[in-house]
């Protein structure tokens, strides 16, 4: 039970704390209050003086063969355009040194040469002046030619600028201008040497009228994901000050022996954070809205403003849920830290995780739609775009409300777990317990004599439930444990790889297959067949990283590292059992998101030229598609990165860590819930199996099966499965696929196999083996 | 009472393995002495203390402050003691009677009986000079004094000092040594851990010699020193020490003599019913 009062107590006293910090003062009022002002005023007093101060400067613009253009030359000294016309022979001696002087500048336009020699050419002999600043953009007119074009001729006047100069942009703007004007009184003239009216030329024009905020709304979006980014790290501060700077003062084990509950302390830290944060939110919307409410005044031209109270509290609304999220987080990234710089660290990774989907409204076309609303940030973001637009949907608000606050509860309960757990809330800055690890030398002093060692070294817990009568004895003199000890370090095949080497391997692999893969494509010859060479990618990008891996790893224990063991005969039934239903299931995952992403699953053009391979020689696509991937991708992830993950991590979260990273290498977003299934299904069987053996069969049959339904089209609709896109998988067939998907994971589950080798990272005693030794 | 029985913590360190802080520890406080917890750092002191404050869940074993188990009623346990480590720190933006409020009233205490309690302390540590300063702006000895007022507020029964003079000055380490020694008596229990002897000479009735996580001797000073032939503490403290390791080297030399574990339980290289 919580008690209330004690909660209140604490957050009541946190609050105090943070708002005696000055810090946090600033972060939470001084930082909103002026940054959006500073921000707009800033950004477009300076783009406005740098724009100014271009378009009243002179700009040196060299004319070639200017005595052919009397008339263009009369429109480019117009004073408005404040152009200053020079030739050649005008720049300064160096200049000119530097635009090569063998050649003479001969006016463009002959065109006989190729363009990129052509362009050569020009950058050789002009490019000189406008890196040197001697002219802004060079202009080379043709011979003869307004004599020419008075003669109906149609000529190019070439303008030679640099895109990277502003200057030159700006000088290329100006010319583009008299040159139009130019041109639009030789149209005139023409026309009227043949009686026809210029007006004649526009029979149609488009009126431009903008119903939208205009301006104010492109500020506003602007803003918006400021104030997404904002309103998160309004959280952050404090988060780091109550929960890894109470452990960095000293002060959270005082905390601790109080009458207070774990629990209670953690849900009144987060209670404090909460205030803190909805408060930053709250100033961080009204200085937005203020802002955009004075620009508008400012600029009356710019149409109705949009943000009115009800938007704002709207988006107040939604804002808090993905507020309480992120104290959450931080909070839990906070209480882990040891000290408040390392709980910055970790923080830094969730801001930037967090500012991806909060760039979602710049991207051209994105709307917001349900399955976006379940995006943690993207969702928030986008409904404030649209909010400000005024095009957003009631029922959108209600989704992004609820889903967030149920990461926000999840979150929540993270924290709380968190407090509950002792090596967490223990891990202080210097001179803390547990001691450090030592690296026990052989034959060294008696940890006994050590004086000032951290007390018994690492001990094994498997030994102790391994040799029972070695401990109990043990336990008869200090000196016997000084022995056994030496007898559990001593065990052989310590050494295996960890989370660590896993998440390497597995980052290698995506990175391997992504560009290595299309590059070894391209350089097989074409002869092999895709099938061999399918089934050659698969050898290189994924068993190759792990063979790799074991090489430089050299671990003690290579078959057992990769899964190699032994399993039970069940599980090898359970695995034939599931992979029919576990392709129905995939597929029918697969459809489900296509639909939800807006992007309806589209055939691949490479995909439909392997089929028609497949056709063909069937028992080679099994070999190549099926039972090659099978072997490597089992080793890899349910055999390397799995075991690994499950040293340093507990079961659950190492089988959905594999899975997550199985589906990562398999291809779009769009497809990550189905294969992530597999990847489950695959995970749990290969745990509760203690090897991969019949997950290389279930594997295997998934491919394989998936294969034969592409080469049998007539076969992919009598068993109810789709034959055209856009139709649904058939009832019966999901019933009788789920019902064999659960059949399957039971008998693969009743198998008693050696799942576990000692006890998880959280301290739970070790089974004894039945049939040690 | 404090009484503590087979006690061990084992801090799991991941890859299946894990540090025995403390084996098989046993030994009883009475009320109404000081009870000293004597090792050298790393012994297992701090351990021992925190499971009896139940900020750690014992391993394995159990321990029982005044009759309430430190496992299975941890939120009891906390209201009968007050803790106090030397490397206990003070809320920097809290003034020192603030604290000591904040902490009377986590305890539930009514708030006239705070008040009276808190002006109590305030004499009794000679704070009041300080007590409505910030503690961050306050002198190791007078947060130290903030920390003393803020463990026995709720005047507990039991109380637990884990190096109380860490860290301090000598003329403060004093004044703590000396407060600790004004708890004795009464049904209250006071249980001190210390590396220095002469503070053990001067507070301990019972004493518990505790290195590498085992505790070696445990019992009355004075019997200890007896049965012992020393007079004072730090002798008898290197005796027993000494003992032990020695006992423990001699085992280490010739392996000989006794056969390496019982042929029956062979270590297996592949245990864990891996094959």
């Amino acid at each position: 039970m919580i008690d209330r009062r004690h909660v209140l107590h604490i957050c009541r006293k946190e609050l105090l704390d943070f708002v005696r910090d000055r810090r946090t003062l600033f972060v939470m009022i001084v930082l909103p209050v002026l940054l959006y002002p500073m921000l707009v005023i800033g950004l477009s007093w300076i783009s406005r003086l740098q724009l100014q101060q271009l378009r009243e400067r002179q700009l040196t613009i060299v004319v070639v063969g200017r005595e052919h253009a009397d008339r263009l030359v009369e429109r480019l000294l117009e004073p408005e355009r404040n152009l200053k016309l020079v030739g050649v022979a005008d720049l300064p001696e160096h200049v000119r040194a530097a635009m090569n002087p063998g050649a003479p500048p001969a006016p463009a336009g002959s065109g006989d040469e190729d363009a990129p020699s052509e362009l050569e050419t020009l950058r050789d002999r002009y490019g000189a002046a406008i890196s040197e600043d001697a002219a802004a953009a060079i202009l080379l007119v043709p011979d003869r030619f307004e004599a020419r074009v008075e003669e109906g001729e149609n000529l190019e006047v070439e303008i030679l600028f640099n895109e990277g100069v502003d200057a030159s942009v700006e000088a290329k703007d100006r010319i583009d201008e008299a040159m139009v004007g130019f041109r639009d009184a030789l149209v005139v003239e023409r026309l009227a040497r043949h009686d026809i009216e210029p007006s004649v030329l526009r029979p149609v024009a488009l009126r431009e009228v903008d119903l939208g905020g205009g301006l104010i709304v492109k500020i506003g979006r602007a803003l918006s994901m400021l104030l997404v980014i904002l309103s998160i790290t309004g959280a952050f501060y404090p988060a780091v000050d109550t929960g890894a700077g109470e452990k960095e003062r000293g002060t959270l084990e005082t905390l601790l022996v109080s009458p207070a509950k774990r629990w209670e302390v953690a849900l009144a830290k987060y209670l404090a954070v909460c205030v803190v944060a909805l408060f930053t939110v709250v100033l961080n919307l009204a200085s937005m809205g203020l802002t955009v409410a004075h620009l508008a005044s400012m600029l009356p031209g710019e149409g109705e403003v949009r943000v009115d109270a009800t938007v704002v509290f709207t988006m107040a609304i939604a804002m808090i849920p993905l507020v309480l999220l992120f104290v959450a987080l931080a909070l839990a990234l906070s209480t882990q830290a040891r000290s408040t710089k390392e709980a910055n660290n970790y923080l830094t990774p969730l801001l930037l995780a967090a500012s991806l989907p909060a760039m979602a409204p710049a991207i051209p076309g994105l709307e917001l739609n349900e399955a976006i609303c379940l995006v943690p940030v993207a969702g928030t973001a986008l409904l404030i775009k649209e909010l400000l637009a005024g095009t957003a949907h009631l029922s959108h608000v209600i989704l992004i409300f609820a889903a967030n606050t149920i990461y926000a509860a999840a979150a929540l309960k993270w924290v709380a777990s968190l407090y509950g757990r002792e090596e967490v809330l223990l891990r202080l800055p210097s001179g803390g317990e547990p001691p450090p690890r030592t690296k026990r030398k052989k034959g060294g002093e008696a940890p006994v004599a050590g004086g000032g060692g951290g007390g018994w070294e690492m001990l094994d817990p498997e030994a102790l439930a391994t040799e029972p009568d070695a401990f109990a004895r043990a336990r008869a003199n200090p000196a016997e444990i000084r022995k056994f000890l030496e007898t559990a370090l001593d065990r052989p095949g310590s050494t295996a790889p960890d989370l660590t080497h896993g998440l390497l391997l597995a980052a290698v692999v995506l990175v391997v297959t992504f560009y290595a893969g299309p590059a070894l494509a391209g350089r097989l010859p074409a002869s092999l067949g895709l099938l061999p060479i399918a089934a050659i990618l698969t050898l290189v990008v994924v068993l190759g990283p792990v063979l790799v891996a074991m090489r430089v790893g050299r671990y003690k224990r290579p078959l057992e590292v990769l899964g190699l063991r032994r399993s039970p005969a069940l599980s090898y039934l359970g695995a034939v059992l599931v992979a029919p239903g576990a392709i129905v299931t995939s597929l029918f995952l697969q459809q489900s998101t296509a639909g939800l992403f807006g992007a309806p699953a589209e055939a691949d053009p490479g995909m439909n030229a392997l089929v028609e391979q497949i056709g063909s020689a069937l028992p080679l696509a099994w070999l190549c598609l099926a039972l090659v991937p099978a072997v490597c991708e089992e080793l890899l992830y349910r055999g390397f990165v799995q075991g690994a993950a499950r040293r340093s991590v507990g079961p659950a979260a190492a089988i959905l860590l594999s899975s997550v990273l199985f589906a990562l290498n398999h291809g779009d977003v769009s497809k990550l819930p189905a294969y992530t299934f597999v990847g489950l299904v695959l995970g749990v069987i290969a745990f509760r199996a203690g090897g991969i053996g019949p997950t290389i069969v279930l594997h295997m049959l998934f491919n394989g099966l998936a294969v034969t339904l592409e080469t049998y089209p007539d076969l992919i609709g009598k068993v109810g499965l789709p034959t055209a896109p856009g139709e649904s998988i058939s009832l019966l067939t999901i019933v009788v696929a789920e019902v064999l998907v659960v059949l399957g994971l039971g008998v693969a589950l009743a198998a008693a196999g050696p799942a576990e080798e000692g006890p998880g990272p959280d301290g739970t005693p070790p089974a004894v083996p039945a049939e040690a030794g | 009472m404090i009484e503590v029985e087979g006690l061990s913590k084992l801090y799991p360190t991941g890859r299946g393995r894990g540090v025995l802080a403390l084996y098989d520890a046993s030994f009883t406080a009475r009320p109404g002495r000081i009870f000293g917890l004597l090792g050298p750092n790393g012994a297992g002191k701090t351990t021992t203390l925190r499971i009896l404050s139940t900020v750690l869940r014992p391993t394995a074993g159990r321990a029982r402050v005044l009759g309430h188990d430190v496992a299975e009623e941890p939120e009891l346990v906390r209201r009968k003691i007050g803790f106090l480590s030397g490397s206990t720190g003070v809320y920097e933006r809290m003034t020192a009677r603030e604290m000591v409020e904040y902490f009377g009233r986590l305890y539930d205490m009514p708030e006239d009986r705070l008040q009276e309690r808190v002006e109590e302390l305030l004499d009794l540590l000679e704070a009041r000079s300080f007590a409505d300063r910030l503690c961050g702006r306050l002198s190791t000895g007078q947060r130290q004094k903030v920390s003393i007022a803020r463990a026995i507020v709720h005047d507990p029964p039991v109380l637990i000092f884990d190096e109380p003079t860490s860290g301090l000055d000598i003329l403060v380490a004093r004044g703590v040594v000396d407060f600790v020694a004004s708890l004795k008596g009464g049904d209250r229990t006071v249980l001190v851990s210390t590396h220095i002897m002469s503070e053990a000479e001067r507070l301990c009735d019972d004493v518990a010699i505790i290195h590498g996580g085992i505790v070696l001797q445990t019992g009355p000073v004075e019997e200890l020193k007896e049965r012992a032939g020393k007079t004072t503490i730090e002798d008898l403290f290197f005796d027993v020490v000494r003992g032990a390791v020695d006992r423990a080297s001699r085992a280490e030399l010739p392996v000989a003599p006794e056969p390496a574990p019982e042929p029956g339980p062979e270590p297996d290289p592949g245990a864990g019913g891996a094959s």
